[in-house]
């Protein structure tokens, strides 16, 4: 008996019974789909964020606070729940100074160190239809960073001039197109601080206006803000502090700073700049660093999700069990048959191996035919709600090595699942299986 | 031939020297022997009927003389070869395509098709497909069912079914066939026709055959009947008494003996 005909022989028999056989299979089928699909989520979520971290840019661009304690995704929390309060102990966050700059400054490899201004709008106004849109504001961090452009360039941080990259929508709303908005001045409306109790009192606005240099596509490094470079950020705070006076006005500090060092910094020498900057008590992030960040949660629920999927497995192993002890059951006697016929204990191992390996092969292929209708039908949703602002993200995409090496894994957990009832059958003595009632 | 003996002209297809069986532990009280001290020599192209009572350890020979067992004592040649030597692979082959079984009960896959049934023991020795079908038609049409080639198993009648498995145990050119009570389970009319198959299988291509059975009349058939009672052999008569009675079957009965010789030569 050659090796395809003990799988064509496996496979016949398996829908000899094919209630029992699809109810095993459909066990398999559960936890088969939930790793595939699951794994399908990772892989697209995984290949969007490579695609953003690749596009976003970021060599030799680091992004840093002030701080005595390690970078983690709970800040505040110590090893063993929050941290208690201690007065002589520094806070988690401190503003990083003038002098904190120059120390950044001096450290070796560091070829710039600026701090970001924290700074915001009341409104953007057209000049073409006199609109007012709400909007935010971010001072763009680093040239290094690349963020895709519908039209136009981003704002440059080196120029004097004042100028703002619009997020996406908002040329339209402003009554322009993508195209006819570069050029243009709009207007920002500007809400200056004031001292004492302000609640009551009337807002005061000032107005500043600045030239759109592009209109940006969405992307994560965007995130929908609107960029201005730092000649207008600065300007923006000056104004904001316009009515304060001098001795009230909060010193001149930043929440975080970024520094940049040579962009062709292998990732070593920006371990070796970080820890540097760790021991002048800063902490310093690169983009992937911060993405990656995000990615461990991520990875933590796919992982979550996996040991479900692999429990529904480890049931539908001892479904298999099951299902092929009762047909070793039910064959004793042509079993016993074919081994009067001088059909060997290796063979009939292998037969009843293959169709273990059949029942698992079946169920990882109807959990792959289920997972791609989930991944079509779930991208749709995906796409209408919660990801119809970040275009190019596929929720649920497969790669077939991996998608391949699951089926391989479902099968092999399968075959050795049969191992149990196909070497109950392998040890049938003909005799016996022929007497069998 | 490695065994020949100045008794027999003919070689010896199964040569059995002193086989005892006993079942259960050594020196056990609940220790059974179902063999004792069984010598039997059978030349090819003989029809032998093993005749006893259950319990008298007919089949328990079926068994060992097919291989399927291995005595505890005693020595069993099968074509002049030593089967103690044989590892499991060379019992299997030997089974494979030295041996033909056909079973009361049939044992038959009644799902699958008549063709698929017949092909197994040419699937288990690995034939090529083509092979397969060319020798499960000739099978088949040596039974008179190759019209129901494509049918299943199961809606055949229980005579047809016999011949199906007749046809299986054919299939592989066999020089032995074993038939454990073959026309146990079937009436009178078709008994006597799955019964004819046999003998004419035996005459015409010289097939030995070998039936183990309680039913004297089809005893009576084979050339040599070997009586069985508490695992010893009582009686080994050559020549048939009751032939005679058995008017269709007489000039058939004569003619074997001479072409047992031509057997191998044949095939």
């Amino acid at each position: 008996m050659n090796l395809l005909d003990i799988i064509r022989t496996a496979n016949s028999n398996l829908f000899r019974n094919k209630l029992r056989s699809l109810l095993t299979i459909i066990a398999i089928f559960v936890g088969s789909f939930t790793i595939i699909l699951n794994n399908g989520i990772n892989y697209g979520v995984n290949s969007y964020v490579d695609t953003q971290v690749a596009n976003a840019g970021g060599q030799g661009y680091l992004e840093v606070i002030k701080t005595d304690h390690e970078l983690g995704v709970n800040i505040q929390m110590g090893p063993s729940g929050p941290t208690e309060f201690d007065p002589d102990a520094t806070p988690i966050f401190q503003r990083i100074t003038q002098d904190d700059l120059e120390t950044l400054r001096g450290v070796e490899g560091v070829q710039r160190a600026i701090g970001l201004p924290m700074v915001s709008a009341r409104y953007i106004q057209s000049y073409e239809n006199n609109k007012r849109f709400e909007l935010s504001l971010q001072a763009f961090p680093s040239d290094r960073l690349n963020v895709d452009m519908i039209s136009g360039r981003m704002v440059n941080n080196n120029r004097n001039a004042l100028e703002i990259a619009l997020a996406p929508d908002f040329a339209e709303a402003l009554g322009y197109t993508d195209e006819s908005v570069l050029g243009r001045q709009v207007r920002l409306g500007i809400r200056l601080q004031q001292l004492g109790d302000t609640t009551s009192a009337p807002e005061i606005i000032r107005h500043i206006d600045v030239t759109v240099v592009g209109v940006q596509n969405r992307s994560v490094v965007g995130m929908g803000a609107n960029f201005i470079n730092l000649t207008t950020a600065n300007a923006i705070q000056d104004l904001m502090l316009s009515e304060i006076p001098e001795a009230f006005r909060p010193a001149d500090d930043f929440m975080f700073a970024i520094v940049e060092v040579d962009e062709d910094a292998t990732d070593e020498e920006i371990a070796v700049i970080q820890e540097l900057l760790r021991e002048k008590g800063f902490q310093a992030m690169t983009i992937a660093e911060q993405v990656g960040m995000v990615m461990s949660i991520f990875d933590a629920i796919t992982t979550i999700l996996n040991v479900f999927g692999a429990i529904a497995l480890l049931a539908a192993s001892i479904g298999i069990v099951n299902t092929l002890f009762m047909a070793v059951q039910e064959r004793t006697k042509e079993i016993g048959l074919m081994k009067a016929m001088g059909l060997s204990s290796s063979k009939i191992f292998l037969m009843f191996s293959s169709e273990a390996i059949m029942l698992g092969f079946w169920g990882s292929v109807v959990g792959i035919i289920a997972a791609s209708i989930a991944r079509v039908v779930g991208n749709n949703i995906a796409n209408n709600t919660f990801l119809a602002d970040l275009p190019g993200f596929t929720l649920i995409e497969f790669s077939v090595p991996s998608t391949l090496s699951i089926v391989f894994l479902i099968m092999f957990i399968a075959f050795v699942a049969g191992t149990l009832p196909a070497r109950r059958a392998a040890r049938q003595n003909p005799i016996d299986a022929l007497r069998y009632e | 031939m490695a065994k020949s003996t100045k008794k027999t002209e003919t070689p010896l297809v199964i040569d059995a020297r002193n086989l005892t069986k006993t079942y259960g532990k050594k020196r056990s009280e609940h220790k059974f022997t179902a063999l004792k001290n069984v010598s039997l020599e059978i030349a090819q192209g003989e029809s032998v009927a093993i005749i006893g009572k259950s319990g008298s350890g007919k089949s328990t020979l079926m068994h060992t003389l097919a291989l399927l067992d291995k005595p505890t004592k005693g020595e069993l040649y099968f074509a002049g070869q030593r089967i103690g030597k044989l590892g499991s692979r060379g019992l299997n082959r030997t089974r494979n395509r030295e041996l033909g079984f056909v079973f009361q009960q049939f044992f038959m896959n009644a799902n699958d098709t008549v063709l698929n049934n017949v092909t197994l023991p040419l699937v288990i020795a690995g034939r090529s497909f083509f092979t397969r079908r060319r020798r499960a038609m000739e099978a088949l049409r040596a039974v008179g069912l190759e019209d129901k080639a494509k049918n299943k198993a199961k809606d055949l009648s229980g005579g047809q079914k016999q011949r199906v498995c007749i046809a299986r145990a054919l299939v592989n050119n066999p020089s032995v066939i074993f038939a454990d009570e073959p026309t146990g389970n079937l009436d009178s009319a078709t008994g006597a026709m799955v019964e004819k198959i046999l003998f004419d299988l035996n005459r015409k291509q010289g097939i030995t055959l070998i039936i183990v059975t309680h039913d004297e009349d089809i005893a009576a058939k084979c050339q040599r009947q070997v009586y069985l009672k508490d695992g010893e052999i009582v009686s080994d008569t050559k020549k048939s008494t009751k032939s005679a009675k058995t008017t269709k079957k007489t000039t058939a009965k004569k003619a074997p003996k001479k072409k047992t010789t031509a057997k191998k030569g044949k095939k």
